[in-house]
């Protein structure tokens, strides 16, 4: 960001600074003679550079259009450049050519013409001269290096067609060779396959060999193995059987000490018993007085036992009037077991009569049932009755409706009895009967 | 792309064209006089400027234009943004400068050759 700006601010200050710089050329150009400056009109166009920098600026060109145009300035100002500064060369090497030229022709009627000839043109001419001839001498050794060269051109020529054809016998013997490497390879490869055949027979020989020594090495350290088992099971069985001697010997004197101690106990024992037997002597001393004690304690037992002998005497008696009770007792169970058979025997008529009754139940539900299906059924029927009622009803309605009608008949019929009879009384006495005979029927099946 | 490649000839031609014009302004150097050489040296080095900067500019154009020809070379459009603000904010405004240094030091030659119609006008006036 800084540095588009500073960037612009360049562009300005470019763009600026050219121009300034053309106002100040073509203010000097109008002063002063500008032709004084060859190359001018190379100043002139340099200055036109302001114009791309200028595009550059102005914002308001689009940017594809403003920098295609300001390279194209460019190129233009360039080849214009260009194009003037090879003109300004040529201009300028034409001048000075026509310079020298006047100075040559104005310089031949000069009487210092043969000192400047002798002094300044003389030795370069010399040099010239000099620098000619060492160059024609060069020239000369070229030649004959030249002529060397194709001398040694043509015997390399003729070494080349040797060599060529040395070539052709060495491709001829390398062809051979070739084969015959071949053929060799093919021996060698035969060879070594052979020699690997030999080698690998003499590897397995090696092998068998190194078995064999390894076999006898394995066979040797297993017989010393075995011959210091041997010593090592003699030596076991040696110290085994000593250990048993020593331990036996052990367990002997141990057994001999245990002895000894139990010896010494029993020996204790022996005192102890000596010493309780003692103590008993004592005791039996004490027994003594124990006794007398004892027989006191026999005699107040003596006591006590007649005392017991009077308790078991009255016992006894208690004892038989417990007997009369339980006999009464007895008796009294018998009685209430004959009770209890009988009541036993009510129980069981109870119960045939309850079975009875219960019986008499259900035979009394079963008729209940029935009596409801009846019921039931009389409903239906009364039902039915009274459907019938109201059809009947009905019918009575329409009965009676009818016998209105018929009454209205009737009173039809009486009007048209009356009608006929007056219709008589006229017929009787016009003599036609017989339209009141249909007239009649008429009023019949209406009544129908 | 097609604009970008036109840019790049176009580029190309002027460098080789202001090539050819700085060869040819050394050349043309040694027919002036020394008092004016000071003035064609800024010259020639504000052209310096611009020729690289037309260098330059050809290289983003190329970059544009054909972008598999410098593609090879990792980072190549950050090279080239850093040498187009190289360019923006040093080259150019050094360009610019070389020229006017140039004009002011041929104006200060050519004030001892004022112009001869003046002089007659003077004498004239007079």
């Amino acid at each position: 960001m800084a540095f588009d700006t500073i960037s612009l601010i360049q562009g300005y200050l470019t763009a600026l600074v050219l121009v300034i710089s053309a106002f100040l050329w073509y203010k000097v150009k109008g002063e002063s003679d500008a032709t004084k400056i060859k190359i001018n009109r190379v100043y002139n166009v340099t200055l036109l550079l302001a114009l791309p920098f200028i595009v550059k600026i102005i914002r308001f060109i689009p940017e594809n259009i403003s920098s295609f145009l300001q390279h194209l300035i460019l190129l233009l100002i360039s080849f214009v450049l260009a194009v003037f500064s090879i003109q300004a060369y040529r201009n300028n090497i034409a001048d000075r050519r026509k310079d020298l030229k006047e100075l040559i022709e104005s310089a031949k009627g000069h009487p210092i013409r043969l000192e400047f000839a002798r002094e300044t043109v003389a030795p370069e001419l010399k040099k010239l001269i000099q620098s000619r001839a060492d160059l024609e001498k060069e020239k000369k050794f070229l030649e004959y290096k030249q002529k060397k060269l194709a001398d040694l051109d043509k015997k390399l020529k003729t070494r080349e067609q040797k060599i060529e054809e040395e070539k052709k016998q060495h491709s001829k013997t390398i062809a051979e060779s070739k084969t015959l490497e071949n053929e060799i390879k093919k021996r060698e490869s035969e060879i070594q396959s052979k020699d690997n055949s030999v080698s690998r027979k003499l590897d397995e020989i090696k092998r068998e060999k190194q078995r064999l020594e390894e076999a006898r090495k394995k066979q040797t350290e297993k017989e010393a193995e075995v011959e210091q088992e041997i010593k090592q099971f003699r030596e076991a069985e040696i110290k085994r059987v000593k250990d048993d001697v020593a331990n036996y010997r052990n367990k002997t004197v141990e057994k001999l000490k245990e002895r000894e101690k139990e010896l010494d106990e029993w020996e204790i024992e022996i005192e102890q018993y000596e010493k309780r037997l003692k103590d008993r002597e004592e005791t039996y001393k004490d027994l003594d007085n124990r006794s007398r004690e004892i027989l006191r304690d026999f005699e107040k037992l003596k006591r006590q036992e007649i005392k017991t002998k009077a308790d078991t005497i009255e016992f006894e008696n208690k004892k038989s009037e417990l007997k009369k009770q339980a006999s009464s007792f007895e008796n009294e169970r018998a009685q209430f077991e004959s009770e209890k058979n009988r009541i036993l025997s009510l129980d069981e008529r109870a119960n045939k009569a309850l079975e009875s009754v219960k019986r008499g139940r259900e035979r009394l539900k079963e008729k209940e049932e029935r009596l409801l299906l009846l019921e039931d059924e009389l409903e239906k029927k009364n039902r039915e009755i009274q459907r019938n009622l109201g059809e009947l009803n009905k019918e009575r309605a329409e009965l009676g409706k009818q016998e209105a009608r018929v009454t209205k008949d009737m009173g039809e019929v009486a009007l048209d009895k009356t009608e006929l009879e007056e219709m008589k009384a006229t017929r009787k006495k016009k003599n036609k009967p017989i339209n009141f005979i249909h007239k009649i029927k008429d009023v019949i099946g209406r009544v129908k | 792309m097609a604009l970008s490649q036109t840019i790049f000839s176009i580029d190309i031609i002027s460098v080789i064209l202001l090539l050819a014009t700085l060869v040819f302004l050394v050349k043309n150097r040694e027919f002036e006089r020394s008092e004016v050489e000071n003035s064609m040296n800024a010259l020639i080095f504000g052209i310096f400027f611009i020729f690289l900067v037309m260098i330059v500019n050809s290289l983003v154009y190329l970059q544009k234009g054909y972008p598999n020809v410098l593609g090879g070379i990792s980072n190549i459009e950050k090279y080239l943004g850093y040498l187009v603000t190289i360019s923006n904010i040093a080259l150019i405004p050094l360009f610019a400068v070389c020229f006017l240094v140039g004009i002011f030091l041929a104006r200060d030659y050519l004030k001892e050759f004022p112009k001869l119609e003046k002089k007659e006008d003077k004498v004239e006036k007079l």
